[in-house]
């Protein structure tokens, strides 16, 4: 008696079991055939409304409104053909990495001293010249924010720790008649912390007539500025 | 079951029950025994036949699960849902920009017997439906009919609001609508459908099938953006000179794709009813036109090109030709005789004429035909204007066609002809469809690699020191012809102009071709009285090149004009005379 019942109990949890599963499958089959209608539903009108939108973005974007928006509420203008430069149209321009390495390579003691890495001389503000002036100006002033500023600090660092050499006066020296050679040598990559540090003993490079000069890059277009 | 049925039996005896488990015996007879039987049987009989059902489904279970029930219908294929309603195709730019598009739109109608409040709702509904005011909204609504149109057109947004309103008597009528989001910038070729969503022009008669059956956008080679920038100079000067009219392209030399294509005046092309039949027609198109000096340019291409002039020969220009009745003089006389640069330069049609008449009417033919100046163009539109041609080509006709009179042509043929000149030679069809750059082919040769690379000289020349130089744009270094041709008249030529230019650049080595044409321009004050195509039409060509170069990515180039006496083609062209005395 105890087996038959064991069986039949087996047997009706087994039953049991089944329906319930069968229950909960065709349930959820139905919920998820109402939702692939509802998603599919929601995908045509999506469609629809993406089209629609597709069709007021060109509607928005017309070039007469984006110019008529443009002229209004930006200080910018068209680029023109005199904005573009080419790297050849650009005048000379010193090695900038050389002094930066010499000092380093006189820090470290060290010949084959590594080269540090240089602020790279571009500007969208203001031209990379007239910021190597403004610094010079003003040594003690307002110290510059950017990129740049970490670099300079560790360069100058390097060049600190060192007694000072003759290596590093020749390296001024160098420095200076090149300076004198070309006017725009020692400010176009050259930092103004370390052009400070050779200035001690050079003359004074207010000599030096002012040069201004457009940005650099490979082809470089300038944002436009309106006149 | 068996066990229970074996065990013997033995009959239930309730006052002897014994302590442990003790077999019984149960014997039936008569009347109960048969009833049970009975039953035993039936339950077998139901038994089997459940056992029978149970192991059908089982086998088909099985034969569903695993043996995929002999038949693989794949029914997620689809998950993604039906395929959208099939409508008419967009039409995009070359950069996917869409042109013409088809929107689902409500029409909103009502049934005035259930409006309650015909005032109050048309007070509601009038700041929605913009198309009219409120007084005639009321109007409708008051009216005895059953049912009236308050709306064609109702935009997704205004539909809400319509809806928002929660007025029981509105309903809508969903439909469709032709879209044109940049409007009138590209109605000419774009072209417009009817109401039945059929094309009735342009693009969108030519693909009127092609539009039906695909889902994929069709895209055009038109660049908006240059479309954009051409149509504003166009219809600047347009203004400042008081034109008729106004016509202008930019055509990519290289694969033969127009980027703009503008014809002024232009038409909303979803009222394309309320627009006059000048707004309509297509100038640059279907407009043929006696382009003037701008065929010069072909003159001289074929005349270097048979070797029946060189560049250096001189032609004397100081008397008019006499020819048939007809007498050709120079804008400008110049005094004495002049190369062949300097009458390209100063556009003498006593030279050019001179020059044709060395080249001969036979040449002067073929060089046409292959430039595709003689039959109309293959463009993918239907207003395609076919050209007038003299018949018979007589000698006379040699004399004029040189110098562009006599012989009619759209702007789309002179474009593509100076777009083979400049592009070393090679002619690549004029489409209005973009083109894969692997499926351009090498083109028709037309002229030779040197006579292409002479004539682009020329054309700077033109424009560095001649009649063209108000195109000269910043270091695109332009090349171009200016043209300045009268207006047939009742049978003869009127005061009436067509001012023209034709430009490309960069001249080392074209990319694009620019055309801009006004038509009947009066002088101005600040001209001097001229409407010429260098007043008129150079400067928009240069403010075009201007303002598309950088768009384009094209690098400018600052290039120093040397002085008149100082250019190698003009070198030649002083007299001895004059040189030994400057020495």
């Amino acid at each position: 008696m105890s087996v038959v019942r064991l069986s039949l109990v087996i047997w009706l949890i087994v039953a049991g079991a089944v329906a319930l599963g069968l229950y909960q499958v065709k349930y959820e089959v139905q919920r998820l055939e109402e939702e692939l209608q509802q998603v599919r539903s929601d995908i045509r009108q999506d469609r629809v409304a993406l089209h629609v939108l597709e069709a007021e973005w060109a509607y928005l974007n017309r070039p007469e409104r984006l110019q008529r928006l443009a002229s209004k509420h930006l200080d910018m203008g068209p680029t023109g053909a005199r904005q573009v430069a080419a790297v050849t149209a650009l005048p000379p321009r010193i090695s900038d990495a050389e002094p930066a390495v010499r000092l380093a390579r006189a820090g470290s003691g060290n010949d084959a001293g590594m080269p540090l890495p240089q602020a790279k001389p571009w500007s969208l503000e203001q031209p990379m010249y007239a910021r190597a002036e403004q610094a010079q100006e003003q040594p003690q002033g307002r110290q510059r924010q950017g990129l740049g500023a970490p670099l300079r600090q560790a360069r100058a660092q390097v060049a600190a720790r060192g007694p000072r050499t003759s290596q590093r006066e020749n390296t001024g020296a160098n420095e200076n008649t090149r300076a004198t050679k070309n006017n725009t040598a020692g400010q176009v990559g050259q930092s103004d912390e370390s052009t400070r540090l050779t200035a001690k003993s050079s003359p004074p490079r207010s000599t030096q007539p002012k040069s201004r000069a457009i940005a650099v890059g490979d082809v470089l277009i300038q944002v436009g500025i309106r006149q | 079951m068996s066990r229970r049925r074996n065990a013997p039996c033995a009959p239930h005896d309730g006052t002897q029950r014994p302590a442990g488990p003790v077999r019984r015996a149960l014997r039936l007879d008569g009347t109960r025994k048969e009833v049970l039987e009975t039953g035993r049987t039936r339950l077998l009989v139901a038994g089997i036949v459940f056992a029978v059902a149970f192991s059908a489904i089982g086998v088909r279970v099985l034969d569903l699960a695993v043996l995929n029930g002999g038949d693989t219908r794949d029914v997620a294929t689809r998950a993604d849902g039906p395929p959208p309603v099939q409508t008419r195709a967009d039409i995009v730019d070359r950069n996917g920009h869409v042109l013409a598009t088809t929107l689902p739109v409500a029409a909103l109608y009502a049934e005035p017997r259930e409006v309650d409040n015909p005032a109050q709702v048309a007070h509601q509904l009038a700041p929605i439906l913009t198309e009219s005011t409120a007084a005639e909204l009321q109007a409708l609504l008051d009216s005895a009919k059953s049912f009236v149109w308050l709306d064609r057109n109702l935009t997704p947004r205004q539909q809400y609001r319509v809806n928002r309103l929660g007025i029981p008597a509105l309903h809508f009528k969903q439909s469709e609508k032709r879209f044109y989001p940049y409007g009138e910038l590209t109605a000419h070729a774009v072209g417009y459908t009817n109401v039945d969503g059929k094309g009735i022009a342009g693009i969108e008669q030519s693909f009127n099938q092609l539009l039906k059956d695909s889902n994929q956008p069709l895209k055009l080679s038109l660049d908006v953006r240059v479309q954009h920038i051409l149509m504003e100079e166009l219809r600047a000067k347009m203004q400042e000179f008081e034109g008729i009219g106004a016509a202008g392209l930019v055509m990519d030399v290289r694969t033969g794709e127009l980027l703009a294509l503008a014809s002024l005046p232009t038409y909303n092309p979803h009222e394309p009813g309320r627009a006059s039949d000048d707004a309509r027609f297509n100038r640059a198109t279907l407009g043929i036109y006696e382009m003037g000096s701008t065929f010069k340019i072909f003159s001289t291409a074929a005349a270097l090109e048979t070797n029946a002039v060189s560049l250096f020969d001189k032609f004397d220009v100081s008397e008019p030709i006499r020819k048939a009745g007809f007498t050709i003089r120079d804008y400008k006389s110049k005094d004495g005789k002049l190369t062949v640069p300097q009458i390209f330069m100063h556009s003498s049609n006593i030279g050019t004429v001179k020059m044709a008449m060395e080249t001969g009417t036979e040449v002067q033919r073929n060089t046409l035909r292959d430039l595709g100046l003689t039959r109309p163009v293959t463009l993918e539109i239907p207003e395609v204007g076919t050209p007038m041609v003299p018949n018979p080509w007589r000698e006379i006709s040699t004399v004029t066609v040189s110098y562009g009179h006599g012989i009619a042509v759209n702007a789309v043929q002179l474009a593509s002809a100076v777009g083979a000149t400049v592009n070393h030679g090679r002619r690549h069809a004029p489409t209005l469809l973009k083109r894969d750059p692997s499926d351009v082919g090498p083109g028709t040769r037309v002229f030779s690699a040197k006579t292409s690379r002479q004539m682009r000289k020329l054309m700077r020349l033109v424009v560095e020191y001649g009649t063209g130089k108000n195109a000269d744009a910043y270091g695109y270094r332009v090349g171009g012809k200016t043209g300045t041709a009268d207006k047939p008249d009742h049978g003869g030529y009127g005061e009436a102009q067509i001012s023209s230019f034709v430009g490309a650049f960069p001249m080392d080595d074209p990319r694009y071709v620019v055309f801009a044409m006004i038509d009947e321009p009066k002088g101005q004050e600040h001209t001097y009285g001229y409407a010429t195509g260098g007043w008129v039409a150079a400067p928009v060509v240069k403010h075009v090149i201007e303002r598309m170069g950088p768009l384009l990515g094209i690098e400018p180039r600052p290039v120093k004009t040397p002085e008149k006496e100082n250019h190698p083609l003009l070198v030649n062209a002083l007299s001895e005379d004059e040189r030994v005395a400057s020495n």
